[in-house]
């Protein structure tokens, strides 16, 4: 018990601390966020930020990156906004399907022909874009009937239902992660891809399995929002892209694969959402979020190449 | 003598060989498609082939070619692409605008604005050496540019006016616009460093295999450096034609044109596995990108379509590269 205790704590310490001092800093700097209230608006960045960072993280634990996400979201807006009238949980059912068969086409792509991620989904992310956009008209479109929208800003105690989702999800993911022959596959992909091929690890599912994931979580990310909001315009999300990556790396996921858990990511997103909320209440714009945001990345991939290496330097030396 | 000695001092091959493998194979392809483009668009569109709209579009793909020519030193060396692109051309057009707007002379202007840009690329180069994610990396330092430029502008314009600037932006020098000569200028000078000259030899090597030629002697932070330093000098060059252009900079300038520049890249075949390619084809990347852009402008197709058909084009040519560089091995 003690042993475990320890072991986590050194894991995510750093994290934690950097959590604690966002959230006392803005639970001081204003009145609405503290006690419970401030447990219920960072839970609520799951929603959107937290699906985001599920979606990116997993991909970059099997050691890929998907850029296509936040189009993915769009697309996944927009078509839970148009199919509204079948109403809450089949639309926004619709628009989560649409992203996992894309993801999952992206996936079998990727996997079949052996090529890089990233060159990949830039082309998607292009095109997905355009698809949205042509999609909704070029317009922002709204639901027919705002109703629509209301079970969804019930208020359960610290919870929502759609941070409630997102925290289901977290927990779906992480069993299959932690505790599956399937996830392990996606950790020795990110992390020795060439050893797991070589050891009989499947080359296609665990890469499939991804992006299907990630194209999962984007859909099911904007379909929510856009519920919620009652419309979406299409590129809406783009920003999330990158905010979704440097939640899941300030939490400790690793850029090179194969490494950290889906606690790292739940840390990493609680930390930007408390971030991001102490920034509003300051009053700082749009830009600013995006600056710290950008500063954030590069102190956080610093640090980890940096810890790496001496890590490796460490490992080196003992022999 | 030593191995590194020995590639240096190994007999480079003759210039026509060695000019014909800057353009090589891929070259064709791409003729063909221009060829097919012209011919569509000739038979659907009247206004396609006309003397005026031709040089339209070479004006209109000036500013993502030479970014993107800028961007193929990188994309050639192994580093993938940069994300930062926009960002960086929007700099150095409102450093450009600035300086010029305070009364100095344009040329001292432009070489402020390049110098601004191609340090913070060098900055950039000095991270991915150390062996940083260069995406990753690209994408952080464009959102902090962005921050900056707007934390320093506030949405405001800032507009110069120069006689100077007006009468070169506006020269037709045997009737082609001057933006173009600027980008023919700087696409030769690029494909010329990358193919005749032993740097660019070596940076062509460091991408086709780091490991290989870390090995040969070839120093990969040298690389890394020359590389983001030679984009910087591209995009500070395109950002100062960009305000150049329209007489003033603001923060929200070039919207796309990061992807745009991408896109021209990997359509010119550039391959992002690194050490193929040449900057000659991130220009007709570019061009062909505009040409067919144009065209479906054009025929009044909305901007979704168009961003569709754009992204179809970096999957096909993507896909295309891929797939003919394993048919080669």
């Amino acid at each position: 018990m003690m042993r475990s205790l320890q072991l986590f704590l050194r894991e995510h310490g750093l994290s934690l601390t950097l959590l604690a001092a966002v959230w006392i800093a803005c639970a001081v700097a204003t009145t609405t966020f503290r006690g419970t209230a401030g447990v219920y608006t960072v839970l609520l960045g799951f929603s959107v930020l937290g699906l985001f960072a599920l979606g990116s993280s997993v991909t970059m634990i099997a050691g890929e990156l998907d850029l296509s996400i936040a189009a993915l979201a769009s697309v996944g807006g927009v078509v839970t906004i148009i199919a509204s009238p079948a109403g809450l949980f089949a639309s926004i059912a619709l628009g989560a399907v649409v992203g996992a068969l894309y993801g999952a086409l992206q996936g079998w792509i990727i996997a079949r022909l052996q090529i890089n991620s990233l060159v990949a989904t830039v082309g998607s992310m292009v095109l997905l874009g355009g698809v949205a956009f042509v999609m909704s008209g070029g317009a922002p479109i709204s639901v027919s009937d705002f109703s629509i929208g209301l079970p969804l800003i019930a208020r359960w105690g610290v919870l929502a239902p759609d941070s409630a989702l997102a925290l289901l999800c977290f927990l779906i993911a992480g069993a299959y992660l932690g505790s599956t022959r399937f996830g392990r596959e996606i950790y020795a992909v990110g992390g020795a891809r060439a050893e797991a091929f070589a050891a009989g690890v499947p080359k296609m599912r665990p890469i499939i399995t991804a992006f299907a994931w990630s194209g999962f979580c984007g859909g099911l990310a904007g379909g929510m929002a856009a519920i919620k909001s009652g419309g979406v315009q299409a590129g809406a999300y783009d920003v999330m892209l990158l905010q979704g990556i440097v939640a899941s790396l300030i939490g400790g996921i690793s850029l090179y694969g194969g490494r950290g858990t889906l606690v790292h990511v739940a840390i990493g997103v609680a930390i930007l959402t408390a971030l991001n909320a102490a920034l509003s209440i300051a009053g700082a714009q749009d830009y600013v979020i995006q600056l710290v945001t950008g500063a954030l990345l590069l102190i956080v991939i610093t640090l980890e190449y940096f810890v790496l290496k001496r890590g490796r330097q460490r490992l080196v030396a003992a022999h | 003598m030593s191995a590194a000695e020995a590639v240096a001092a190994a007999p480079s091959p003759p210039l026509a060989q060695r000019l014909r493998r800057a353009a090589a194979e891929p070259m064709l392809i791409l003729a063909v498609v221009f060829v097919v483009i012209l011919l569509v668009g000739g038979l659907t569109t009247p206004s396609f082939l006309t003397l005026d709209n031709l040089v339209a579009i070479l004006r209109v793909s000036s500013i993502v070619g030479i970014s993107a020519v800028g961007m193929s030193t990188i994309t050639i060396g192994g580093f993938f692409i940069s994300l930062s692109a926009q960002e960086c051309v929007t700099l150095a057009a409102v450093v450009f605008s600035f300086v010029v707007s305070r009364e100095y002379s344009p040329l001292l202007a432009a070489l402020a604005a390049c110098l601004v840009v191609t340090i913070i690329n060098v900055l950039q180069g000095v991270v991915v050496a150390a062996g940083l994610n260069p995406i990753i990396a690209s994408l952080a330092v464009g959102t902090l540019i962005y921050g900056v430029v707007q934390a320093a502008l506030q949405g405001a314009v800032v507009a110069f006016s120069s006689p100077s600037v007006d009468s070169f932006i506006q020269a037709t020098p045997f009737g082609v616009p001057a933006p173009v000569i600027v980008f023919l200028l700087i696409t030769t000078v690029w494909t010329v460093f990358m193919s005749l000259t032993r740097p660019g030899r070596r940076i062509r090597l460091y991408g086709a295999n780091p490991a290989t030629a870390r090995l040969s002697g070839v120093n990969g932070a040298a690389v890394a450096l020359l590389v983001f330093a030679s984009m910087g000098v591209a995009l500070g060059l395109a950002g100062v034609l960009a305000a150049a252009a329209v007489g003033q900079a603001t923060g929200l300038m070039l919207p796309d044109l990061t992807m745009s520049v991408v896109a021209a890249v990997l359509v010119g075949g550039v391959s992002l596995a690194g050490g193929v390619g040449s900057p000659v084809r991130a220009a007709v990347g570019a061009v062909l990108v505009a040409s067919i852009d144009n065209l479906m402008l054009l025929n009044q197709f909305s901007f979704g379509v168009r961003q569709i058909v754009a992204g179809a084009l970096i999957v096909v040519s993507v896909l295309t590269v891929h797939l003919a560089q394993k048919v080669g091995k």
